[in-house]
């Protein structure tokens, strides 16, 4: 299968005052297109900054970053931006979505950095939430909804543009088990059905257990990496 | 436009804090409409005040002067017109109608000095035959209903012969000035009358104003220290100037007041300045994650920057118009509730102040918005996404 994500030697370090603090070191990765990766490993070890890397939302101090054939680490700027705006779909751990806006209006955002007009883009958020099943909800508020509800809210926002990468910062981080499995299997229908490509950082094994593949990761370094499978189908 | 509900939504994330804001951008732009329509309408009030009439009033204390003056000043080289002039405050109705009757000679006033001054002639003829008519000024008659025809009984604290202070006259015209019909505030009546209806030892056969027209406005000062020299050895002394002038001298204090009232708002404004700032960079400082997540999605630091400027602008723009808008339907009231005797019933907000306004409202959006507009655009997203 073709190659989306590749990284050659990727380094990166923070600096603390005067003391570097290496977070990744000489990291190497390809992920192919419509892999569900599970990126996991204790706090600390890097896998969040790996994922800010593939985003778009940090730069690597050395090495290489190709996604869908595009050097990104390359880009700056105004131009990494209007990359991310197409590319990238992004979940995070604690939803961020805007309090004082609907459901529908959250899921519309990154539509507003498209040419599509009004109409266009209703339609587009009506698929989008019935996608995440959630269509009754539209014009609720974040605080009118739950945990796992606006997460799926999030995960429609992070679909809407039809981005190449769902990239998914511990999506079930914040909600409970019953919740969780849910989102997770949304994602995995995602991945199935729709061929999205994934990766999510997870702590949680029984979480990582819905990717197609986990890469485990300890001090800025991959370290192992296996096939999964044991959860395949139990949520779909 | 697209951005706009989420600009609005912004906007209003924390509502009892963009009230609290919005009521204090109101209300210093209500001051600062009314202080500047005083300052700015007093200005524009020296348009029509020219060098071509001239003011005579007594040299201390503006003291009343004799009638016998006017004939002196009738001869004085260069004079074209001069009338006397009296004047009766009282209430009509009720107190709080305030109306002030200038006894004048009439057709001295509409013919020559106040020209612009614009009366049907039949009106003009109809006042020169009723000794107890007056004309009375367009806004006047709006403001309590008067036509021709009908009675304007006052009650004054000046006494007429029959015993009373109670004046009673006859609208015979209605006048308007088409350059400033705001301004068309007065009754003007007959001096003649007034006068014949005091007891003597009550200012009778005596003139508060002399108003002259000059034939030559470049001779002006020239005129006026003639007159005043007709007067040096006389118990009544004078002081002529010309009516720019006197009114300026007149508006000294208030001058005065408005210097310090101007003060005020300047101090509110800048007082407003750090409110609204503070407002926004706490705003700013509670949505960083938000903004953060807005980044990762797309939207570009300069997208980010002009939100946030549109949201203060918004804020502001909305605000200051609120603000400017309820100074103008209350300063005429409060220009008329100040009475006739003040002489400001005519004063209105000139355009200046809402356009300068609006400058001010957009200023103070801009400087205030603009650092946590900085900080928004400058925002690092991994930081941001951590809340950091």
């Amino acid at each position: 299968m073709k190659t989306i994500v590749e990284l050659k030697g990727v380094e990166k370090h923070y600096t603390r005052g005067k003391t570097q603090v290496p977070v990744l070191q000489k990291l190497d990765l390809a992920i192919a297109e419509g892999e569900f990766l599970a990126l996991m490993g204790p706090s600390g070890s890097g896998k969040t900054t790996l994922l800010n890397l593939i985003a778009g939302l940090d730069t690597a101090n050395a090495g290489e970053i190709t996604i869908a054939g595009v050097r990104i680490d390359q880009l700056r700027g105004g131009k990494l931006t209007a990359w991310r705006a197409r590319h990238i779909g992004f979940v995070f751990q604690f939803y961020n979505l805007i309090p004082s806006l609907t459901a529908a209006r959250n899921v519309e955002l990154p539509l507003l950095l498209t040419n599509l007009s009004a109409s266009q883009r209703a339609i587009n958020v009506a698929a989008a939430l019935e996608l995440v099943g959630l269509s009754d909800r539209a014009k609720h508020k974040p605080s009118e909804l739950s945990g796992g509800q606006q997460q799926r809210i999030g995960i429609a926002r992070a679909l809407i543009a039809d981005p190449t990468l769902l990239v998914c910062d511990e999506p079930t981080g914040d909600l409970d088990r019953q919740s969780a499995d849910d989102i997770l299997g949304l994602l995995q229908i995602l991945n199935r059905e729709h061929g999205k490509t994934i990766i999510m950082v997870t702590h949680d094994q029984k979480a990582a257990d819905y990717a197609s593949r986990q890469l485990h990761m300890d001090k800025g370094r991959l370290i192992e990496s296996g096939v999964s499978g044991s959860k395949v189908g139990v949520a779909a | 436009m697209k951005y706009f509900p989420l600009i609005w939504a912004a906007l209003w994330r924390r509502k009892l804090r963009t009230w609290f804001t919005l009521i204090s951008v109101v209300v210093a732009f209500f001051l600062f409409g009314m202080l500047q329509g005083v300052n700015l309408g007093i200005d524009g009030l020296f348009n029509i005040l020219n060098t071509e009439r001239l003011r005579t009033a007594g040299r201390i204390n503006n003291s009343a002067m004799p009638l016998a003056h006017l004939q002196q000043m009738r001869t004085v080289p260069g004079v074209k017109s001069v009338t006397p002039l009296t004047a009766i405050n009282g209430n009509f109705q009720q107190s709080g109608n305030g109306v002030q009757v200038l006894g004048v000679d009439v057709d001295a006033w509409f013919g020559v000095i106040y020209n612009m001054f614009e009366l049907p002639a039949e009106q003009l003829a109809a006042l020169d035959r009723t000794r107890d008519g007056v004309v009375i000024g367009s806004e006047i008659a709006k403001q309590f209903n008067l036509h021709v025809g009908d009675r304007l009984p006052l009650q004054t604290t000046v006494q007429n012969k029959d015993g009373t202070t109670n004046w009673n006259f006859e609208v015979v015209g209605i006048y308007t000035i088409p350059r400033l019909p705001q301004w068309a505030t007065n009754v003007i009546g007959h001096y003649d009358f007034i006068n014949d209806s005091r007891p003597a030892g009550q200012g009778k056969d005596f003139v508060f104003q002399y108003i002259t027209r000059v034939n030559d406005k470049n001779e002006y000062q020239k005129v006026a220290t003639a007159m005043d020299e007709l007067f040096t050895n006389s118990p009544f002394q004078t002081i002529t100037m010309s009516e720019e002038d006197f009114v300026r001298t007149l508006l000294a204090q208030l001058g005065n007041i408005a210097y310090l009232l101007n003060g005020v708002v300047g101090a509110v404004l800048f007082t407003l300045l750090f409110l609204t700032a503070n407002t926004m960079t706490l705003s700013v400082r509670e949505r960083i994650p938000e903004l953060a997540a807005l980044k990762t999605i797309g939207f570009s630091d300069r997208a980010l920057l002009t939100m946030v400027l549109v949201e203060v602008v918004l804020l502001c723009g909305v605000a200051g118009g609120i603000g400017l808008g309820i100074s103008s339907v209350v300063f005429p009231k409060l220009m008329q509730a100040a009475g006739p005797q003040v002489g400001l019933q005519g004063l209105r907000i000139p355009l200046s102040v809402y356009e300068i306004g609006t400058l001010v409202a957009l200023a103070l959006a801009l400087v205030s918005g603009l650092p946590p507009a900085l900080r928004a655009m400058r925002l690092n997203i991994v930081d941001g996404l951590a809340n950091r």
